[in-house]
């Protein structure tokens, strides 16, 4: 199931906030998890047994951890930490990365293997990496042990951030999965994040979308420089508006039933560098690879030769994650290499550019980035960017023209929603003096709830391109 | 002092002005999820949407088998979607939006000038193309006896491109065109309709709301045609009746753009009314017209020619020339056929996407002397129907 659809606004999200509060405090976790289960299962009735595994099966690790650690038995503990580990990153390996593995394997070897592609279930990429945290920080013993089933089930599947993230660290959300309350304050805070975040989805990702669906599909002879850079910026703003809203919808739920989840995305494309994109974009994927690969593996405390290393261990992980095909593989080293540059190369000439060519030196690296992510293949990608440079394009530039009349609102309203100065100007609307622009602000939300129900309502294109993560 | 009690005083107003809209939007969502609901709960279902031209989800069956595959409740948002209460007046205000967002196509349908909606163009299938056309021509070479005519119609975009939205990326269907005849061989004789209708590029002979041609298009056709079916002499001048003048077509549906209304017209040659037979194979209903009053009051109503398509229907007349025509065909004939009334004394339709039987057998039966394809361009270029029906069949 998504957020972002009729089905859920009006049929899951009522029964469950009904149940949510009509029950007693002792019961709510109780009701959360089997809401979560009926959500995820909603859209993967067979999958949600490998999630009830995967719950018993780190529950159990996580007792065992706990209880070798406390003894000193460090060989067990040992032994059980990497075979939870290994089950963990297992279970993600095969679902995920099975079928570009033989792929790849039959294109070497002499012989084919056959086999039938999996299905991935929806979330493993996120959920995995939570339940990593959590078996991690026991190890570590940084967190206490969940003794509670029920507790450490609502962790796992809790239905807000369940299939696209947050990534929610066991240690940040501990005490809210016990002790925590809703009032009609911070309800109505998390319905404030969640409608921004369904406009983010409904009305501009789903619509911007559409620009960039329609150019890539164009044929070769019509497939024109203007026509292949509006749809790379078409795409970069989709992808921002489609992922923040999805992590704004996720956080504004979470606080509708009590919980605080940190924020995942900080107004990325303002960033004036690529680290500082990287500090702005998907906050929790990239804390989770700090606190749990680089720093592990001696971050940038050690010589410079290992530093870049660690970074580049770092950065093909982040591409992988996002995808079992080589661009995403190329992506990440793509962002590896530039972090690198900045690093220990280009920062103190960047630092000394005017600050408007900082930003375009950003945003264009952060543009072809997303070609190169985007694209169903390397080539496909090298392609499309040659076509960017005017290699290869068409004679005739109608088509970008064309689709340039028919999305320049849209990009444009997207690229003015994508700084943080609309949401600071509602956010001060709201506590103005003015009585006229509190009540501006209010209909505003009202009205980007009417309207997205209304492209709900006859949605004919809503993909969730985290979906595939 | 005085400063900071101030400053105090203006952070507690701003507190209370946050938690005062905090709780407006506590309010606002859950009057408005509860109202949602009910409102779906009490307003019953629909059958069929006028708006969009089809058939709505139902509720679906609860099976166990439906939710282990996924599949009931995939069905279920589908229906809880298209039965949302007044789904037409909120597509109403998406299209609105859209159109005020500067967008100049929905659903795969431009939004032209003029209040025209034209179809956007398909990819080709090449290779269905290829396959068909090979069976075409061998076809013709088999049947060396008959006279067999291929016309392919252009399409609107194409033909009336002055109403596409500015600069729209519509591919060449001259060049489409020139390629299909070049698959055609000499056993045939192709013609495209392409250079005949683009000397009335300005008139009416598209329709603004439906992907069909009119019938004064299907006239113009009929008249580029008369050479190659040996017509000596085509009627010229006509009786002209409007049938509906309230026409919302296919592209209206798509699209949901319902602006502009279409006019549907008959024509019938000067000096006397024909009288004829008309059969339709599949129900079995004879009749004396090729028009369907009933369709005039249906939404649909390009189907007041011969009722829509049907797997096969024979028409015949009471010219005594001995000249049976075999049409194998798509919609587009539909208005075109009653143009060729008074020139032959049987005219057997077939429509391939729905006919199974022996082509030969029909051509022996009914002793077919010409043979006419008739397809509009842009569903031949996805056709996979023809070349099935028309290879010769394994005896």
């Amino acid at each position: 199931m998504i957020f972002s659809s009729i089905f859920f606004l009006f049929v899951f999200l009522p029964l469950t906030l009904l149940a949510y509060f009509f029950v007693p405090k002792k019961a709510k976790n109780v009701v959360l998890l089997i809401c979560s289960l009926i959500f995820y299962a909603w859209g993967e009735p067979v999958y949600v047994l490998l999630m009830v595994f995967s719950i018993l099966y780190n529950y159990i690790s996580g007792v065992e951890i706990d209880f070798y650690r406390r003894r000193g038995k460090t060989a067990q503990l040992r032994f059980i930490f990497w075979l939870a580990v290994g089950v963990n990153l297992g279970i993600l390996g095969f679902f995920k990365y099975y079928g570009f593995l033989l792929e790849n394997l039959n294109r070497i070897l002499p012989f084919t293997i056959k086999y039938t592609p999996l299905a991935l279930p929806i979330g493993i990429s996120f959920y995995t990496f939570q339940t990593l945290s959590y078996i991690i920080d026991v190890y570590r013993g940084t967190v206490d042990v969940q003794k509670n089933l029920i507790n450490f089930g609502l962790y796992i599947t809790m239905f807000p951030q369940l299939i696209a993230g947050p990534i929610v660290r066991y240690a940040d959300i501990e005490k809210q999965l016990t002790d925590r309350k809703v009032t009609r304050e911070g309800f109505g805070q998390g319905v404030k994040f969640f409608l921004k975040g369904l406009a983010k989805k409904v009305l501009l990702a789903n619509n911007i979308g559409m620009a960039y669906t329609a150019i890539s599909a164009l044929p070769a002879d019509q497939f024109s420089t203007l026509a292949a850079w509006i749809g790379a910026i078409a795409y970069t703003l989709q992808i921002y508006f489609d992922f923040s809203g999805y992590s704004d919808m996720a956080i504004g739920l979470g606080k509708m039933f009590g919980f605080t989840f940190m924020m995942n995305f900080d107004h990325p494309y303002i960033s004036s560098s690529i680290t500082e994109f990287w500090r702005r974009w998907h906050i929790s994927l990239s804390t989770w690879f700090r606190e749990y690969v680089y720093i592990p593996l001696g971050g940038n405390r050690v010589g410079t030769a290992k530093a870049i290393r660690n970074l580049f261990i770092v950065w093909i992980l982040t591409g992988f994650w996002h995808g079992a095909a080589w661009n995403f593989v190329v992506w990440g080293l793509y962002y590896g290499v530039l972090l690198v540059l900045e690093k220990y190369v280009l920062r103190p000439v960047i630092e000394r550019l005017p600050s408007a060519v900082r930003h375009l030196y950003a945003l264009f690296f952060i543009v072809i980035g997303w070609v190169i992510f985007s694209a169903p293949s390397l080539s496909a990608a090298a392609r499309y960017i040659r076509v960017m440079f005017g290699g290869g394009s068409a004679a005739s530039g109608s088509a970008g023209v064309y689709y340039l009349y028919n999305y320049l609102l849209v990009l444009v309203i997207g690229a003015v929603c994508s700084g943080p100065g609309v949401t600071a100007e509602m956010n001060r609307c709201i506590v103005a003096k003015e009585r006229w622009k509190r009540v501006f602000v209010t209909g505003v939300y009202a009205a980007a709830f009417v309207c997205s129900i209304a492209f709900l309502v006859n949605a004919t294109y809503n993909p969730f391109l985290y979906f595939r993560f | 002092m005085d400063l900071k009690e101030q400053r105090n005083k203006k952070r507690r107003m701003q507190r209370r002005r946050r938690d005062h809209f905090r709780r407006v939007m506590t309010a606002f969502f859950i009057v408005s999820l509860v109202l949602v609901t009910v409102l779906n709960l009490v307003i019953p279902d629909r059958k069929f949407s006028d708006q969009e031209n089809r058939m709505l989800t139902q509720k679906p069956h609860l099976t166990w088998a439906g939710i282990q595959s996924g599949s009931f409740m995939k069905e279920f948002e589908n229906y809880y979607a298209d039965q949302f209460f007044a789904r037409d007046a909120w597509i109403s205000i998406k299209l609105g939006l859209e159109r005020a967002s500067g967008k100049r196509e929905s659903n795969g349908v431009f939004l032209g000038k003029k209040g025209h909606l034209l179809e956007k163009p398909n990819e080709p299938d090449w290779d269905g193309v290829q396959k068909n056309m090979q069976a075409v021509s061998e076809f013709a070479a088999n049947h060396s006896g008959l006279s067999t005519t291929f016309c392919m119609v252009p399409n609107a975009f194409s033909v009336q491109s002055q109403y596409l939205p500015k600069d729209a990326p519509v591919r060449s269907q001259a060049e489409d065109l020139a390629k299909i005849q070049s698959m055609a061989g000499d056993s045939v004789r192709f013609v495209d309709l392409t250079g005949a209708l683009k000397q009335h590029a300005s008139e009416y002979i598209y329709y603004k709301t439906d992907h069909h041609w009119t019938s004064l298009g299907a006239r113009y056709g009929f008249e580029a045609l008369t050479g190659t079916l040996g017509i000596d002499q085509p009627a010229a001048d006509y009786d002209v009746y409007t049938v509906a003048a309230d026409f919302q077509g296919t592209l209206a549906s798509k699209s949901g753009y319902h602006g502009t209304d279409d006019t549907v017209t008959v024509y019938q040659p000067k000096g006397g009314e024909q009288e004829y037979i008309v059969e339709y194979a599949d129900t079995g209903v004879k009749t004396t017209s090729v028009y369907s009053s009933e369709a005039l009051k249906q939404k649909d109503k390009y189907q007041v020619f011969f009722g829509g398509n049907h797997t096969r229907i024979t028409i015949s007349t009471t010219v005594a020339n001995d000249k049976n025509l075999l049409v194998i065909k798509d919609s587009f004939a539909n208005c075109f056929v009653p143009f060729l009334l008074p020139y032959y004394q049987t005219i057997t339709i077939v429509d391939p996407r729905y006919y199974y039987d022996s082509i030969d057998t029909l051509i022996e039966n009914n002793s077919i002397t010409d043979v006419l394809f008739l397809y509009n361009a842009n569903t031949f270029v996805q056709d996979n129907s023809l070349a099935d029906v028309i290879a010769p069949s394994d005896k």
